[in-house]
Formats: structure tokens, C-alpha cells, sequence
């Protein structure tokens, strides 16, 4: 409620301001239904209302803000997206197994009847029915862009919550440590990152830009530069980066250097071209930096076509350094590394295919593929785009996942089809 | 000397102008040094519908240098393209993501914004590079003497196999095309309206493009044009995409 009325007096404030020709607002309503095809069949539901307010202040600078405002009207239990014995409920039930053997070690009989009753009602789906009214956050206010831009002459400085986006991958990026990537919903908004940033530019298409991100303190702090230039019709950048954040260090996720190199151009016949290469030394405790022994590398590489009647085909390799080639490794620790962002897979070797034509005028049919072709199991994302109006447009999109559901990474996910209604203002 | 000159005059006369003059010709008519204008986009799609949308758009250099910036509809507003080096290097911003991305060579032939201009359309390529040219003849156009040009393809890659451009006698400013795919059918029909004098400059106050083979078309209509207004150079750079 508190969020509500502090989101009304936001408009209120900027809907008068906006008279104003610096000022422009701007932003979508989006509404998501989604139904979980599995055993006990769920559906979530949810909206995500977003402002962009932009006030030029002069040629010397400019003011950005969006806020997000999350409304879950049924939110879905985290866990639940999985099949029972799927590799994650494997993974989780062994670290939960574990967990709890550590903790009855140090209760008493008292306390381990009271622990094996709350244990009992949890399992037993109460908090999932809970949930539809108060165990989970229903509504969530989140100040996505925030920031200050200055333009000096051949400088720009960006103070505050910014996006940051680095590498050409479409499915992968592995260069870019500032987002989590998704490789089933590539195109996803990135989350912004509170920073300083700094873009030095010399020349029409070269600039070197500088990032520190803070942390709770000095120590937990992201920081490295980006030198980006172009050669004939290639465009590439280097980068440097040290990583270390509080969220890392709450998932155990150890601070590391990494070195990147990315690129995009044309070979034969007009075809897209592009890779990024990332090698990443993480520093456990205990290690010198020098050592190489937990050095690692991921890279990814594709190519992309437009034919004349408008159909777009995408492939793209990705080599996962921090993967495994036997789903029995699998384990919670990476787990814990897909979740933090570190890979964008739990295997080793992914290819990704992309298929997208327009077609009467208004709808677009993408089809999106992503193979593990380690333990050969894949998911399938079709979707449907209707431009129902200039500023509303409709999806259809469903998430099919293919293999063992207990021994692969995909086929251990529930089936998903949604519908998505968004419309701008 | 005022003989020399005479005998000139009159042996230029009685020699047809080449091709390559006449491209040269036309293509002095941007040699404004910066162009401001804010246009309307009306696509009118086969079943009825019509999109409307709005855009300012800037050139410096005889429109060496082009970006444009869509203020309507709210989906796509701020979103940028810059053209350069006539088109033969596209860029393309959206404020949403933040995000400057080159457009590749193979999306140049795409339609721009769902459009019957293509990116290639919308940019001041030198045909003269990718087509091979000749002069087809001379008639009458929409009531103007006119010389017809024809453009062939050397690559299968190029957006058309063939097209025709005819430009006015008395101007050298494109009235029209007919622009044909590889397999030798009309595909697009091109209609320059409204041409008038702004200043020292000719320009076309309405430009419809006509997809024949999908019965649509989209007129872009210029509401406000002014010439050699002071544009910074930063503006036609990645830079300037996101400030």
C-alpha cells in the first residue's frame, strides 16, 4: 500500500512537471499470465508497470530515472519450476540433507521433534497455498535507472544506477560480469548496476571507458575498463575487469580477474560475424593470483543472416570453462554459480539457434533453441509477436524442455506457456 | 575569349549530357552544408491499418552524416539511427536498452520501423558503387522532361535487381523509381511530391514509396525543414547516439 501511493505521488510530481519540454516520461505496462504444465498444474500471474522519466538539464548534462513496480498477483513458489527428481531437486535435497544432519547434531530431542513438525507442515504444500496472499512479496518497487550523466569535452561521467552492457553474444555473453544472462530470454531487460562509469572518446569510433561499481565496502568492489575501437568493417574491445561483490560473497562466489576480448563484423556474403572470449582467474582463499590452477575460459562465437523476404537465422557456440560434461557433477555448487551469473549453463558445450520472420504485417514467429549437448537435452522457445496496436503489442510464448528429467539440465524443467500483454505510453 | 565562350556554349548544347553528369548533377542538390526536419511516417498497410509515426531527423555534409530520432509512437520513442558515410554505415540505438548496435550489411535490405522504406532506402547510398547504370532514355514524367536512369545489380546481395530513377531536366531532382527484386518483378514504386525551393535549396515535401507486390505504401511527409542551422559534429557519432 505503501509502495502504491508512493508510485501515485511519483506520477502526480512528474505528470506536472511535464509541461516541461526537457522532461520526457515514458514506460509500459506489462501483465504476464503463465501456466506450468506438470502433475499438480500452476499458474502465476504478474505485472510490471515501468517509468522512465528523462529531464535534460543542458548540453552539459542530463537526469534519468525508471522505476519498476513489480506486482505478483499469484507468485510461484521458487522451487517449484522443477520436476520432482529433476537434477535440481536432487541438488537441492542433497544440500538440504546435509544441512539438516549438520543441525540435529547440535538440538536436543525437544528441538528436533519441533524442527521434523515444521519441516512437516512446509513439505507438506501449506506455504504454497500461503503464498497466494502473504509468504511471498506480492509487490516490489524497485529504482531500476537512477543516474547523472556530465559531458565534458571528449568525457562523459555516469554517477548512479545505470545499464551496462558489454559483449556481442546474443544467447551468451561472457564478457559482461555487470548482468546475468538468460540464455532462454536473450532480449530480457538487464538490471541496473549502481555505478560510476567514465567514457573517454577519441576519435569517431574509439572511447575507453571506465567502471567502478561499490560495494558494502572497499573490499567488495567491481572495477576494470573497456577500450573499444573499429577495423574496416570489424568492431572489437578489450576489457579488464576485477569482480567482487556482496551478493558473490553471500552465494561463496570468490573475487577474480578477468581478461575479455569481443568482437562483431561481416565475413562472406554479408553474414553476421560475431565472439567474445573471456578468461577468468578466481582467487580462493588461501591462493596466490599467480597460481593458474582454477584459471578458467569461456568464449562464444556465431554468425547471423537476414535473407531479402525478412527470415533471420542466429547460431551461436558457447564453451562454458566452468561446466561440467557428466551431469553427475552437477552439484550445488554449480548451481550456485548459474545463479550468481558466473556461467549461463551447468554443462560444458551449448549451441543456440535462433529463427524469427515477420509475416501480414503485424506479427513476428522467433523460434529460440538452446542445446546442452553434453547431456543432449534442449529447450525450445517458440513465440508469437502481435502488434495489436502501435503501442500494445501481444505474446504468445511458450518454454518446451526436452530430455531425462532426472538426469539433464533442461529436461528437469516444467513446461511453460505464457501470454504476455504490453502496452506503452 | 566572348567567341570561345559562344563556341562553347553551343558545343556543349549539342552534346547530350553523359550519365555520370547527370547523377552528379542530382546529387549537387544536397550539397546543403547541415538539414534540420521533423517528419511524419504514415504507413497504410494492405488491411486498412494505418501507423503513424513521427521523427526528427538531421543531416550535415549533403547528408553524409544522417541520424534520425523517433519521437512517436511511445513504443519505439528515442529510438535513434545514424547514417554514415552515405549510408554505408548504419547504427542503431534504443534508449531502452542503452544499447548502440551496428546494423550488418544483410539487415540494410530489412524494412526500417515496418516501413516500405528499407534501411538501404532511407540512406543516400551511391548506387553508383553496387548497381551498374546506364542512361535509359528520356520522356516525360508526371508531365516533366526527364531522364530515366537504369540501375542493374552486380550482386545478388543488393536489395533490388534492377530499379529506374527518373530526374527532371530543368532540376536534376529525382521525380520517382520503379524499383524491381531479382526476379525481374516490379516490387516498389517511388513518388516525390511537393518539391519546391527552401532557401537556396530544392527539396521534396512528401515522399511515398509503394509496395506493389504487398499493396501498401508509406508516404513520409515533412511538416518543418530548415538548412544550415549550426549542428555539432558529436551529434553523428556513437557519443551522441546516447546523450
Amino acid at each position: 500500500m505503501k509502495i502504491s501511493k508512493s508510485l501515485i505521488i511519483l506520477l502526480i510530481v512528474f505528470s506536472a512537471r511535464s509541461e516541461d519540454q526537457n522532461i520526457r516520461l515514458g514506460g509500459y505496462l506489462e501483465s504476464k499470465m503463465s501456466y506450468f504444465s506438470a502433475e499438480e498444474e500452476m499458474t502465476t500471474a504478474n505485472a510490471l508497470f515501468r517509468l522512465e522519466g528523462n529531464y535534460d538539464v543542458s548540453e552539459k548534462g542530463k537526469i534519468e530515472a525508471h522505476l519498476l513496480y513489480y506486482y505478483d498477483m499469484q507468485p510461484l513458489n521458487p522451487f517449484s519450476g522443477f520436476r520432482d527428481g529433476s537434477i535440481y531437486d536432487q541438488i537441492i535435497d542433497k544440500y538440504y540433507q546435509e544441512s539438516l544432519d549438520q543441525i540435529y547434531m547440535v538440538l536436543d530431542e525437544r528441538e528436533k521433534i519441533l524442527l521434523y513438525k515444521l519441516l512437516e507442515i512446509y513439505s507438506s504444500g501449506y506455504f504454497d497455498h500461503v503464498s497466494y496472499s502473504t509468504f511471498y512479496p506480492k509487490e516490489k518497487l524497485v529504482m531500476d535507472r537512477a543516474l547523472i550523466k556530465l559531458y565534458f569535452g571528449s568525457c562523459d561521467l555516469v554517477f548512479g544506477k545505470q545499464q551496462i552492457a558489454w559483449g556481442t553474444g546474443y544467447a551468451f555473453n561472457p564478457t559482461d560480469i555487470w548482468n546475468i544472462k538468460d540464455p532462454m530470454n536473450p532480449d530480457g531487460s538487464k538490471i541496473g548496476v549502481l555505478a560510476a562509469n567514465a567514457d573517454f572518446f577519441f576519435g569517431d569510433n574509439s572511447s575507453l571507458n571506465i567502471i567502478a561499481a561499490p560495494g558494502s565496502d572497499f573490499d567488495n568492489m567491481k572495477y576494470g575498463f573497456r577500450i573499444k575501437s573499429t577495423a574496416g568493417r570489424y568492431e572489437y574491445s578489450f576489457s579488464a575487469i576485477r569482480d567482487k561483490s556482496d551478493d558473490g560473497a553471500v552465494l561463496r562466489i570468490p573475487e577474480k580477474v578477468q581478461l575479455g576480448v569481443d568482437f562483431s563484423g561481416e565475413i562472406i556474403n554479408k553474414i553476421g560475424f560475431f565472439g567474445e572470449f573471456a578468461l577468468s582467474n578466481p582467487r580462493y582463499k588461501g591462493m596466490e593470483m599467480s597460481e593458474t590452477d582454477s584459471l578458467y575460459a569461456q568464449f562464444c562465437s556465431g554468425f547471423d543472416y537476414t535473407f531479402k523476404n525478412g527470415l533471420y537465422v542466429l547460431g551461436e557456440y558457447y564453451y562454458n570453462g566452468l561446466g561440467e560434461k557428466d551431469y553427475k557433477d552437477y552439484d550445488l555448487l554449480s548451481f550456485t554459480r548459474l545463479t550468481a551469473g558466473s556461467m549461463s549453463g551447468l554443462a560444458e558445450n551449448y549451441i543456440s539457434a535462433v529463427v524469427s520472420y515477420p509475416f501480414l504485417n503485424d506479427y513476428t514467429f522467433t523460434l529460440i533453441s538452446l542445446i546442452n549437448s553434453d547431456d543432449s537435452s534442449c529447450a525450445l522457445i517458440p513465440e508469437l509477436e502481435y502488434a495489436f496496436h502501435q503501442n500494445i503489442s501481444i505474446k504468445l510464448n511458450s518454454n518446451i524442455f526436452a530430455g531425462s528429467s532426472t538426469r539433464t539440465e533442461f529436461g528437469g524443467l516444467l513446461n511453460k506457456f505464457s501470454l504476455c500483454v504490453t502496452g506503452y505510453f | 575569349m566572348k567567341h570561345l565562350f559562344y563556341v562553347l556554349l553551343i558545343f556543349s548544347c549539342c552534346f547530350p549530357m553523359t550519365v555520370d553528369e547527370i547523377l552528379d548533377k542530382s546529387e549537387a542538390n544536397d550539397n546543403f552544408i547541415t538539414s534540420y526536419s521533423i517528419n511524419i511516417e504514415e504507413v497504410f498497410n494492405s488491411d486498412g491499418t494505418v501507423k503513424v509515426s513521427k521523427m526528427k531527423a538531421y543531416s550535415k555534409n549533403g547528408s553524409e552524416k544522417t541520424l534520425m530520432e523517433y519521437t512517436e509512437p511511445k513504443r519505439i520513442q528515442g529510438m535513434k539511427i545514424l547514417m554514415l558515410n552515405k549510408g554505408d554505415d548504419i547504427w542503431f540505438y534504443s534508449n531502452r536498452t542503452n544499447r548502440v548496435r551496428k546494423i550488418a550489411s544483410h539487415q540494410k535490405n530489412q524494412s526500417a520501423n515496418g516501413s516500405d522504406f528499407t534501411y538501404d532506402d532511407m540512406s543516400i547510398s551511391d548506387n553508383r558503387k553496387d548497381y551498374s547504370y546506364k542512361l535509359a532514355g528520356e520522356e516525360k514524367y508526371n508531365d516533366k522532361e526527364s531522364y530515366k536512369i537504369e540501375f542493374n545489380a552486380k550482386s545478388k546481395d543488393n536489395t533490388y535487381g534492377r530499379f529506374y530513377i527518373w530526374i527532371d531536366k530543368s532540376n536534376f531532382l529525382a521525380l520517382g523509381g520503379e524499383f524491381y527484386d531479382e526476379n525481374g518483378m516490379l516490387w516498389k514504386k517511388l513518388t516525390v511530391r511537393d518539391i519546391k525551393k527552401s532557401g537556396r535549396y530544392w527539396t521534396a515535401g512528401e515522399i511515398e514509396m509503394k509496395n506493389v507486390q504487398k499493396n501498401s505504401r508509406t508516404v513520409i511527409r515533412a511538416v518543418e525543414i530548415k538548412f544550415d542551422t549550426d549542428l555539432p559534429d558529436d551529434m553523428f557519432t556513437e557519443r551522441g547516439l546516447k546523450k
